[in-house]
């Protein structure tokens, strides 16, 4: 229930895109933030969990310079490690579908702290990790969603992260040609 | 005289052999040249895996099309800089041909050939006309340091894309080169000169970037020369206030491009109004 309720939180934001009603506000338990606190801000020190409370972080705003450095180092590491990034990833997170959905959370999360600065190098590495084999496809959504089965949570984190990405390509357009 | 030791990409390079003959031409005494090889595949490979498609085309253009890559425009380019100062040379072993400067092979700029060479030769400088990363060990017996000139404005644009990175964030007036030494950092080394470049109506990126190469050779020889006799100083760079960015991706590439359309549009406007 967690798991497909984070998948929901996923699609906050994206009901305009839809044409949806606003899906009502999800109330989660609010991991701790002291263990991400006291570790150094590095890919090797994430654990899957620790997503979630990057997200959570982003939303309540607190400790924002520690954020901002989990970000950014984040960022950097992907854009360093593309080439190798799923063969790390699985390293890291040792199953093939938690390092797929780290990825796609991770991704996530750094589309978020884009719509929150709108540091457009976190927009271009979120493209990127669409365009990156394997984290994202349309495919795999249309199919993991028609099957109703246990893969829903992350076709609607794929989706979400195509949707808002386009959005946010979207409202950037508008602003550079206006 | 100063001496310094020139680091060149390739031997084709344009920017090298124009870089080097001005430096001759101003009475620096070119101690040597160290080259990477053309053909190193695990470069290649790294290379492909990090710019795709545009490596190709890098390719296409420095190794195969090279000077018959530009078009005469209604701008000065690297190729009419080359013209007004006399410069034929197109390739780095010219200079051992015609200057006895000794041109030595290395597979990366790192390899212990590079490192043996400078402590020969004891260089006041080196200049860095690309090449890839450069170790410690080599900024360490460099002389003053390795010099580069940086397409873009330090210490805000560190990095890659950083002519394109500034139009996209509608930075409109932070366009322009810096001349630095290398550190262990992405250009985070010391600042000798930054160079403001305005941009012009009806111009592309692509043309933006061809007009900015001779500016960046003028720069980054006058500066050298400065430095040597004493004429300019040293600026530390202070991490906090730059960025560092990546290669852009394609699709925000595209924005960059119509933002630059869009700002050349509005000052049209503001002109004619």
């Amino acid at each position: 229930m967690e798991v497909n309720a984070a998948a929901l939180c996923s699609l906050h934001g994206c009901e305009d895109h839809f044409g949806l009603q606003r899906l009502p506000e999800l109330q989660f338990p609010n991991p701790p933030l002291t263990d991400l606190i006291s570790k150094k801000p590095s890919f090797k020190n994430l654990d899957h969990g620790d997503i979630l409370i990057l997200r959570n972080w982003l939303h309540n705003s607190e400790n924002t310079q520690q954020l901002n450095d989990w970000a950014e180092v984040l960022m950097r590491y992907l854009e360093i490690n593309q080439s190798s990034l799923l063969k790390k990833a699985l390293a890291q997170f040792q199953s093939v579908s938690i390092a797929h959905q780290s990825l796609l959370e991770l991704s996530v999360f750094l589309l978020d702290f884009y719509f929150e600065g709108h540091d457009l190098r976190f927009l271009n590495i979120v493209l990127k990790m669409i365009d990156l084999l394997g984290i994202v496809s349309l495919k795999s959504i249309t199919k993991d969603l028609r099957e109703k089965g246990s893969k829903i949570p992350i076709a609607l984190v794929q989706l979400r992260l195509l949707i808002l990405s386009e959005a946010a390509l979207q409202q950037l357009c508008c602003v550079k040609t206006s | 005289m100063k001496k310094v030791i020139v680091f060149s990409p390739n031997r084709y390079s344009l920017y090298t052999t124009t870089v080097t003959s001005m430096l001759i031409q101003q009475g620096i005494q070119v101690s040597a040249i160290f080259v990477r090889k053309l053909i190193n595949p695990s470069r290649a490979l790294q290379e492909f895996q990090r710019d795709g498609t545009r490596l190709l085309k890098k390719i296409w253009k420095k190794l195969f099309l090279r000077q018959a890559a530009y078009h005469p425009g209604n701008f000065e380019t690297i190729l009419d800089l080359r013209r007004n100062n006399n410069i034929t040379y197109s390739k780095v072993d010219d200079f051992q041909t015609n200057h006895s400067i000794p041109v030595f092979f290395c597979s990366t700029l790192n390899d212990p050939v590079v490192v043996d060479g400078l402590c020969q030769f004891k260089p006041d400088l080196v200049m860095f006309t690309g090449g890839g990363l450069i170790r410690q060990e080599v900024l360490d017996n460099s002389g003053h340091g390795v010099l580069n000139c940086h397409m873009g404005l330090l210490p805000h644009y560190r990095g890659m894309d950083v002519v394109e990175w500034p139009i996209l964030e509608s930075n409109f007036d932070q366009v322009g080169i810096s001349v630095h030494f290398m550190d262990k950092g992405v250009d985070t080394g010391d600042i000798l000169h930054i160079r403001h470049v305005q941009l012009q109506s009806d111009e592309t990126i692509a043309e933006l970037r061809i007009r900015m190469e001779p500016i960046m050779c003028q720069a980054f020889v006058d500066t050298c020369v400065d430095f040597l006799n004493g004429k300019v100083k040293r600026q530390p760079q202070s991490i906090q206030s730059g960025k560092q960015y990546f290669k852009m991706h394609p699709r925000l590439q595209e924005l960059s491009d119509g933002s630059l359309i869009a700002f050349q549009s509005n000052v049209r406007a503001i002109f004619r109004d």
